[in-house]
């Protein structure tokens, strides 16, 4: 089932209430869980909290398809059978005559912690030190970071902690350069950022393996360095009163950890105590947009940078819309996504839009003309496309041709089956039969109890379908490992028919 | 002669050491730096001395003066700048030209600042004390005893700025998967803790979490657990301990707030949050900022201020907006933020019998350039981020307009040798004693009455510790809250006694209080100087007249 898909009851008969029960357990080691806060999303306000044996127990329910939650501190907030933490999919339940709701056992993954003591090589404690844990995913060269950083920071004891975390690889980053971690000293020091599991090179860093509901110690020291004095000046054709610099790092598999942000008023600043390195210093705007930003190597005398003279990658974009949209006179936009040093960078524009300065990094690429389109294909002159995801670079001029689908809104759903009979809790995906490496084409569900489930807009043509037992969509999302299965796939044509049902038989192992 | 010299000199130091004199007129000093709590030496302090010229510098510098030569100011002998880290065991030396003067600072982090010390003549040995700062930690939990994630923690420190008592925000941390919070490098003393009702846990990571569908709350509380800060029990922070603050939370059942911030798309950086008594109380919110829509979450029912703001640059947009919340959802509540309301005024000059220029030279009080008014929050809990209001200039006719204050209370003040603030009014309100509120509606211009007298008070205080300075404050009776003026101590070199004086004073009859200048007294509050009456000293001023009086200290600790 997907997120956020509102749930609608549908009646049948006037009368009849169903049961939704069950147990809750940790899904690890199968034990009951006391004081998780069950509910069924927005299909009805109660919620209950479950007593020491995990039960649960819903009644007077009409038919209808919910979406079963739970909420406990350790385990976040899952729905029922959430193939990993924080993913989207789940399986829905749907009550009626023949349908099984009573006894389920919803198994919660438990979140995992990483945490440690940051010491100065002389066992003080370093205290007020940023620790910034990446999950990594992928092999050899291709492993990137997948999503945003979680911060910790090391306390007067120089303890930290990094809870709510799934399980998997972390490159964990000791961002340095926190003015409460400053040594005293006579001669101006700093702590350098540092990378488990104590390199002081990006290009030596190491993984942290974390396991599912398991608190992973991962000490550190720090030792300080020499520190300069960088003068910044801002070089921008209107210059705010004042700006922003947000300062980075060149991190581990292709991260950017952030080491500090200063303000800047007027045109020019000091900053003081900046250990050697290398360094960017981005410069944004009042929405937190860079507007460009410069490399700079600082010494033990310190350096001097200019940001905003030199602008970033220039980007043209060509959209081409196939097929009638369903709202034709809604604007075209395109964004722009990345993962960003810090959240989300999104940039809209209208169709054929420019881009003047575009900062580096991978992004990935939405079509809206009143939704989300799907798209067809990406072509880009100056950037490469690896994996769906355009890779911006630092400078240059970048075309970017865009065709995307637009007749297809229509959601294509069905049902697996094993043999005959719908199978639930199944990871449902759909890949083109061609290009696999656009793995924007790609669609993923989970299926509901009923063994129903809904892929999402999809254009028509000839694809692969899977109902995978095990794994996530991040798993399946690669052209290598699609090419390894390709034999398994089951061939679909979506013909572009809104009523098409699609039976999905369980892909052997 | 000498002694003003010196002082004058060590204004006027440089950073370097010009120290090429004959070795034999050096001196060593030497010390360790010492935990006041544990008493074992403190490492890795940075000692800083500052040195006068050497004795030979001086020498040579006096002949020049004798024999009638001007010195350019770049041309008088330098002392030395110098630093240390002390040892593991705290110890610490320095060799130094032979010299009249020296001036020794101590800072370490994780200890409390303190005052650079002038070394007494002779003194070749020097224990520095350092206090260490304080931690208060503790842990947050359900009623059964389970830790809650997630929760926002607040310290909120009682301090008096200007003679009034105000309470600031320090510090803000979340709870962990253990429930624990803690701070850190705590200036000892008294704080309140508070914990916010920030439900849920707050983790995005992959795909959004959606919003806590099990609407319950935990109620805003500070330490031991009570809604209101004045039926709240401070803890006290000790110098190098820790103290522990613990919440047992019980959830109540809460709803949903839904509405709209006008005008959202020509807004930057919009926030709405929920306060209650003037204070933001932490409810999760979702705000759309395309096109304003928010939704806020886990309300329990009662009566609040809704309040909506825009962080753009520079300036910060407020609106605000009561709304009460029933036993059910809440839906339709429309917010229109503004950059705050035109504030107006006036400064009357009352006296015109003396001088009271910046630069004394135009006695015409038609022509005195008054300085900016300045506008002081007191209740900076009530604003999103830390405001400042730029100062107001004041026109010839001594008109002033603050454009765009945001809601709040205010205290004003204007700075500069002009005279007594004698009232400020704004209609009936005593804004002197009260501080102006500032809301969403334009309040009553502020009358700023400011006049000047001939007397003097001078006085001694008795009792400072060598190297401390007083806070005097002198308030001449005038309506319930009377009028202060405050000015510091000096000590004359060689005095052994603290010594103020306090001139262009109204007649009249004043109270005069003197404490440590470490140590802030709430002078503006009534109630506060009753308690301390006793120890006033009591003194009727003439008209030009010229008073002497001997303070004794009032110590406002214990």
């Amino acid at each position: 089932m997907l997120a956020h898909l509102l749930l609608v009851a549908f009646f049948f008969q006037p009368n009849p209430t169903y049961v939704i029960s069950g147990t809750v357990v940790n899904r690890i080691d199968g034990k009951p869980l006391e004081g998780v806060r069950v509910s069924l999303g927005a299909a009805t306000s109660e919620t209950l909290t479950t007593g020491r044996d995990g039960k649960f127990r819903f009644e007077g329910l009409k038919q209808g398809k919910y979406g079963l939650r739970a909420e406990r501190n350790g385990f976040g907030r899952q729905s029922y059978r959430q193939r990993s933490l924080y993913a989207n999919l789940s399986t829905g339940i749907v009550t009626g005559e023949h349908e099984t709701t009573e006894n389920l056992v919803f198994g919660l993954i438990p979140e995992s912690v990483i945490s440690g003591t940051i010491t100065d090589g002389r066992g003080n404690p370093v205290p007020g030190l940023r620790v910034l844990a990446y999950p990594i995913s992928g092999v050899g060269e291709n492993r990137r970071a997948v999503a945003t950083f979680r911060a910790g920071i090391s306390d007067d004891r120089g303890e930290y902690r990094i809870p709510g975390l799934p399980a998997g690889s972390y490159a964990l980053v000791y961002a340095g350069w926190t003015t409460e971690a400053l040594p005293d000293s006579t001669t101006p020091s700093a702590y350098p950022t540092t990378y488990f599991p104590g390199a002081a090179s990006a290009s030596d860093a190491g993984l942290l393996r974390v396991e599912s509901g398991k608190e992973t110690r991962a000490d550190a020291i720090v030792r300080p360095v020499a520190a300069g004095r960088v003068t910044v000046k801002i070089d921008a054709p209107n210059p705010p009163q004042r700006s922003t610099v947000r300062i980075t790092t060149q991190g581990p598999f292709g991260t950017e950890p952030w080491v500090a942000t200063i303000q800047v008023f007027g045109n020019q600043t000091v900053v003081e105590r900046v250990p050697v390195g290398r360094y960017h210093f981005n410069l944004l705007d009042g929405e937190d947009r860079p507007l460009g930003r410069s490399l700079v190597d600082v010494g033990p005398s310190g350096a001097s940078v200019t940001i905003g003279s030199v602008p970033f990658a220039r980007v043209v974009e060509k959209v081409e819309i196939q097929g009638t949209p369903a709202n034709p006179s809604s604007p075209t936009v395109v964004r722009l996504l990345s993962p960003g040093m810090q959240g989300n960078r999104t940039l809209d524009a209208e169709g054929g839009a420019v881009i003047p300065s575009l900062p580096p990094g991978p992004y990935e690429i939405m079509v809206i003309k009143g939704s989300n389109l799907a798209i067809t294909s990406v072509i880009a002159e100056g950037a490469s496309v690896v994996g769906g995801l355009v890779h911006i670079p630092e400078t240059g001029n970048v075309n970017l041709t865009i065709v995307a689908n637009a007749s297809i809104a229509q959601a294509v759903g069905g049902r697996v089956l094993r043999g005959e009979k719908p199978e639930s809790g199944m990871l449902v995906a759909l890949v083109p039969s061609k290009n696999w490496r656009n793995i924007l084409a790609y669609r993923f569900d989970q299926s509901d109890s009923d063994g129903t489930f809904n892929w999402g807009a999809v254009p028509p043509g000839d694809y692969l379908a899977f109902a995978f037992e095990d794994g996530d969509p991040s798993d399946y999302a690669d052209a290598n490992v699609i090419t390894g299965l390709a034999a398994k796939g089951q061939k679909v044509t979506i013909t572009g028919d809104a009523k098409q049902s699609i039976s999905v038989q369980v892909t052997p192992r | 002669m000498r002694s003003s010299l010196v002082l004058f000199l060590l204004f006027s130091l440089k950073f370097m050491a010009l120290a090429q004199d004959d070795p034999n007129d050096s001196i060593a000093i030497s010390g360790s730096v010492t935990d006041s709590v544990t008493g074992r030496g403190v490492s890795g302090a940075v000692v800083t001395l500052i040195s006068g010229p050497s004795k030979a510098q001086f020498t040579e510098l006096e002949a020049a003066i004798q024999s009638g030569k001007r010195a350019a100011a770049s041309e008088f002998p330098k002392g030395a700048n110098l630093s240390a880290t002390t040892e593991e065991d705290g110890r610490f030396s320095f060799t130094l030209p032979e010299t009249d003067f020296i001036m020794m600072q101590v800072s370490r982090t994780g200890y409390m600042a303190v005052p650079a010390r002038t070394l007494s003549n002779g003194e070749r040995s020097v224990q520095l004390r350092l206090v260490p700062l304080g931690v208060s930690e503790g842990r947050v939990t359900d009623a059964n005893g389970e830790p809650l994630q997630g929760i926002l923690v607040q310290l909120v420190r009682p301090s008096i700025e200007d003679g009034r008592r105000i309470f600031r925000i320090t510090a803000a941390v979340g709870t962990d998967d253990r429930g624990q919070y803690r701070f850190w490098n705590l200036i000892p003393g008294l704080y309140y803790v508070r914990s916010l009702a920030r439900f849920g846990i707050n983790s995005t990571m992959g795909g959004a979490v959606p919003p806590p569908e099990a609407d319950l709350a935990y109620p805003t509380v500070y330490f031991p657990g009570v809604p209101d800060r004045r039926e709240a029990t401070a803890v006290k922070v000790l110098p190098g301990q820790s103290t522990r603050a613990d919440f047992k939370l019980e959830s109540r059942k809460a709803y949903r707030v839904r509405g709209i911030v006008k005008d959202a798309s020509s807004l930057t950086r919009i926030g709405v949050r929920l306060m209650q008594g003037g204070e933001a109380i932490g409810n999760r919110v979702a705000v759309d900022t395309s096109t304003g829509t928010f939704v806020i979450y886990g309300v329990t029912p009662g009566d609040y201020i809704l309040q909506a703001f825009s962080n753009g640059t520079p300036s910060l947009a407020l609106g605000e907006v009561p709304i009460i919340v029933k036993a059910e959802d809440l839906s339709g509540v429309t917010v229109a933020v503004s950059s705050g309301v035109a504030v107006r005024g006036r400064v009357e000059y009352l006296s015109t019998d003396k001088t009271a220029t910046n630069d004394g030279s135009d006695p015409d009080p038609r022509q005195r350039r008054i300085p900016p008014v300045e506008a002081i929050i007191l209740e900076p809990v009530r604003l999103p981020v830390a405001g400042t209001q730029p100062p107001a200039v004041v026109d010839r006719e001594g008109n002033f307009t603050f454009a765009d204050m945001l809601p709040g209370r205010y205290a004003f003040n204007i700075r500069g040798r002009l005279g007594e603030l004698v009232s400020i009014r704004s209609g009936a309100r005593d804004v002197m004693a009260e501080g102006l509120e500032v809301g969403t509606t334009t309040p009553e211009p502020l009358m700023i009455t400011v006049s000047s007298g001939r007397g003097t008070i001078q006085g001694t205080i008795r009792g400072l510790p060598p190297g401390e300075y007083a806070s005097v404050v002198l308030i001449r009776a005038n309506g319930l809250s009377g009028v202060p003026t405050v000015t510091q101590s000096r000590r004359p070199r060689n005095s052994s006694d603290s010594q103020f004086e306090a001139f262009d004073l109204l007649p009249g009859d004043y109270a005069l209080y003197a404490w440590p200048s470490t140590q802030q007294v709430e002078y503006r509050n009534p109630e506060a100087l009753r308690l301390l009456s006793g120890k006033a000293v009591k003194v009727t001023l003439r008209d030009g007249g010229k008073e002497q009086v001997t303070l004794d200290l009032v110590n406002t600790e214990n």
